[in-house]
C-alpha cells in the first residue's frame, strides 16, 4: 500500500521533470514537431531560442499551471464548493478589464499591460469583498459567490467597451489575444517579475495543505477544534488570489485549469489536502505545459493556449465526472 | 485548583441579530464530569443556539461560560459533535478523525504519527475500524453519527457537546449512539446532547433540561424533569409518561 502511494508520487514527479525537459526540443524549429538535442551545440540559433524562449517558457507555464491549480484546489475548498474555480470572484474579468485598458491607453507596452492586470485582477478582488460585506442575503460563501458574479459582469462590460473602442486593425486583435490566453510573450525578465507573487502562494498554500481539510467543515465545527475559519480562510483566499492575478497577468485568461485539475488530483491522489494539494500543483503544472506544447506546435500561427486548455479541460471534467467513483454526489 | 464544574454557565442570553425575540433567556446550567445532561425541548426552542453559547462559537449578550481551567484551553477541553455534516469531499473514516487533533497541532502543521496512534485508538473504542478507508460520504447515518462522534474522542476533549446526535438514526443506531455517550460519560467525561425526543434523554441522562422559548423552564434529575406535567408542557401535546421495570417511557395518551 506504502509502495503503492510513493510509486504514484513518482510517476508524477517524473512525468513533469520529463515533460519539462522534452518541451524544450518539442516546437517548429527547424522543422516541427521536434528538434534533435544535438543542435544545441551545433546550432547557434537553436541554442538561443533554447535559452532565451523556451527555457523561460516552459517554467512559466509550469508556474501557471502549479498556480491555477493549488489555487483552484485551495478555493475549492476554502468555499466547500467542488465548482469554485480561481477565476471567478471578478478576478479574470477584472485582468482582463486591467489588460484591455493598457492596451488601448498605453500603447500596449507589455510590462504596463501585465501590472494593469494584475492591478485591476486584485482590485476586481477588493470589490467582491466589499460587496459581499453589504450584501444582506445568504451566508458568507454564498454572499462572496454573488458578489463575485456581479464583480465578473461589471468588469466583463468594461471589457465590451473596451473592444468596442478599441482600433480593429491594431488594438483589437492584441485584447481578444489576451482574453484567449497565451506565453507567447514570455522572457525571462516577465518571469521573474511574477516569481515573488506566485512563489509565495504556492509555499503559504504548500504549509496550509493539511489546515485546508479543517476549514472544509462548517464553521462552528471548525471553530470549535480551533481554528479562526472566518480569518484563515481570509487570508488563504487573499493568498491565493494574489498569485493567480500575478500569474494572468503574464499568460492572459486560462480557463479550465483551476477547475479540472484539482478534481483529477482528488480523484487519484485522494480528498486530504496533504495530498491533493501537491498534486493539483504538480497536475497543473504538467497539464498547462502539454497544453502550450501543442498550442505552439500544431500550426503554423499559434494557438493561444487559454483556446487548447479550454477543449481538453472540458472534456477531461466531463470524462471525470461521468466516470465512477466521482467524489461529488447528485 | 478543583472546580465544582467542568462546565458552568451563567445569565446566559442570546438574541440573533436583527431577531426580534432572544433565541436563549436568562440560562443557567452546570455540567459535571461523569454526568449525561439532556437539553430537551420543541424545535427552535434555543437548544442548538444554546448549545453555541456553551462551546463559545456565539458571544452572549448577557452572562457567562466558565470553563474549569484545570481542563486547559477550550479548543482542548470542549468537543463539538454537529449533526451530520453535508460535504462534498470524499474525505475517508480516518483522515476525518485526524481532524480532531488541529488543537494539538500548529497553523500550518500537519499531523504526526501519534496523532494517527489516536485515530486508530478512536476506531478500535467504537468497534469501527473496517470504515478507516471509507469514503465519509458512503457511510450510513449511524456510521456517520459514530465517526463524528469519533472525531471528538481523538481530540481527547473532556467535555463533548453534542446536537442532536440521535436525530435521523434508526432504532438501533440510535441505542448505539445512546448507550456509547452513557459509557463516554462513566469513563469521566462531561457529556451534553440536545434532543426533541424525550425517551432518549429519558434512556440515558441523569439529568434533563427542558427549554421553552429561549428559556430553561426546568433543571432537574431526569426522572423529575420528564413527567406527563412537563411534557405536555413543553410540546403542547398529550403524552402519558409511564415507569416500567424502573425505565421512564413516554408513551401517547389514548
Amino acid at each position: 500500500m506504502v509502495e503503492r502511494r510513493t510509486f504514484k508520487w513518482l510517476v508524477l514527479l517524473a512525468a513533469v521533470f520529463l515533460l519539462g525537459l522534452a518541451s524544450l526540443f518539442i516546437g517548429r524549429y527547424p522543422s516541427p514537431p521536434w528538434m534533435p538535442p544535438r543542435a544545441l551545440f551545433s546550432d547557434r540559433l537553436a541554442l538561443d531560442l533554447v535559452l532565451t524562449l523556451r527555457l523561460p517558457r516552459v517554467f512559466a507555464a509550469l508556474l501557471l499551471g502549479a498556480v491555477l491549480g493549488a489555487a483552484g484546489l485551495a478555493m475549492q475548498m476554502l468555499f466547500r464548493n467542488p465548482l469554485v474555480e480561481p477565476g471567478f470572484l471578478g478576478v479574470s474579468q477584472g485582468a482582463a478589464f486591467g489588460a484591455a485598458l493598457a492596451i488601448l491607453y498605453f500603447a500596449s507596452n507589455p510590462f504596463a499591460v501585465q501590472v494593469s492586470a494584475a492591478v485591476f485582477g486584485l482590485a476586481a478582488l477588493g470589490l467582491t469583498y466589499l460587496f459581499a460585506r453589504r450584501l444582506r442575503y445568504g451566508g458568507w460563501v454564498l454572499r462572496m459567490v454573488l458578489a463575485g458574479i456581479a464583480v465578473s459582469a461589471l468588469f466583463s462590460a468594461g471589457v465590451g467597451l473596451l473592444k468596442y473602442l478599441a482600433d480593429p486593425l491594431t488594438q483589437l486583435p492584441e485584447i481578444v489575444f489576451w482574453l484567449l490566453g497565451g506565453l507567447w510573450a514570455t522572457r525571462w525578465g516577465a518571469l521573474l517579475s511574477i516569481l515573488p507573487a506566485t512563489l509565495l502562494g504556492l509555499g503559504v498554500l504548500f504549509l496550509a495543505r493539511w489546515r485546508l481539510n479543517v476549514l472544509v467543515l462548517e464553521d462552528d465545527t471548525a471553530f470549535a477544534l480551533g481554528a479562526r475559519p472566518g480569518r484563515e480562510r481570509a487570508l488563504l483566499l487573499v493568498v491565493s488570489v494574489v498569485a493567480v492575478a500575478a500569474a494572468v497577468s503574464l499568460s492572459g485568461i486560462v480557463a479550465w485549469v483551476g477547475l479540472m485539475i484539482p478534481h483529477l488530483a482528488r480523484r487519484f491522489y485522494g480528498v486530504d489536502g496533504r495530498s491533493s494539494l501537491p498534486a493539483s500543483l504538480l497536475l497543473g503544472g504538467a497539464f498547462t505545459l502539454l497544453c502550450d506544447d501543442l498550442s505552439r506546435t500544431i500550426t503554423v500561427g499559434e494557438i493561444p493556449l487559454g483556446i487548447i486548455t479550454a477543449l481538453l479541460g472540458s472534456v477531461a471534467f466531463v470524462v471525470l465526472l461521468a466516470s465512477e467513483g466521482q467524489e461529488v454526489e447528485p | 485548583m478543583k472546580c465544582r464544574y467542568a462546565l458552568e454557565a451563567r445569565a446566559l442570553t442570546y438574541r440573533y441579530p436583527k431577531a426580534a425575540a432572544p433565541a436563549v433567556l436568562d440560562a443557567d446550567l452546570t455540567l459535571s464530569r461523569g454526568e449525561v445532561v439532556a437539553v430537551l425541548g420543541p424545535n427552535g426552542a434555543g437548544k442548538s443556539t444554546l448549545l453555541r453559547l456553551l462551546l463559545g462559537f456565539y458571544r452572549p449578550q448577557g452572562g457567562e461560560v466558565r470553563l474549569c481551567p484545570a481542563l486547559g484551553v477550550r479548543r482542548k477541553a470542549v468537543a463539538f459533535v454537529p449533526q451530520r455534516e453535508q460535504t462534498l469531499f470524499a474525505f475517508r473514516v480516518a483522515e476525518y478523525m485526524l481532524l480532531g487533533r488541529t488543537p494539538h497541532l500548529g497553523f500550518l502543521a500537519s499531523p504526526k504519527p501519534e496523532d494517527l496512534a489516536e485515530v486508530a485508538l478512536a476506531l478500535q473504542k467504537l468497534g469501527i475500524e473496517p470504515l478507516a478507508d471509507k469514503p465519509i460520504t458512503a457511510l450510513s447515518g449511524g456510521e456517520h453519527q459514530l465517526v463524528l462522534i469519533g472525531r471528538a474522542l481523538v481530540q481527547k476533549a473532556p467535555i463533548l457537546l453534542l446536537d442532536e446526535p440521535t436525530n435521523h438514526l434508526d432504532l438501533g443506531n440510535r441505542y448505539r449512539v445512546l448507550t456509547l455517550l452513557r459509557s463516554l460519560a462513566d469513563e469521566g467525561r462531561a457529556v451534553l446532547f440536545t434532543t426533541h425526543d424525550p425517551q432518549s434523554a429519558a434512556v440515558i441522562a441523569d439529568r434533563a433540561l427542558l427549554m421553552k422559548e429561549g428559556s430553561i423552564i426546568v433543571d432537574a434529575p431526569a426522572k423529575e424533569a420528564i413527567t406527563e406535567a412537563n411534557l405536555n408542557q413543553l410540546y403542547g401535546a398529550f403524552v402519558r409518561v409511564e415507569s416500567v421495570e424502573g425505565f421512564t417511557v413516554v408513551l401517547p395518551r389514548r
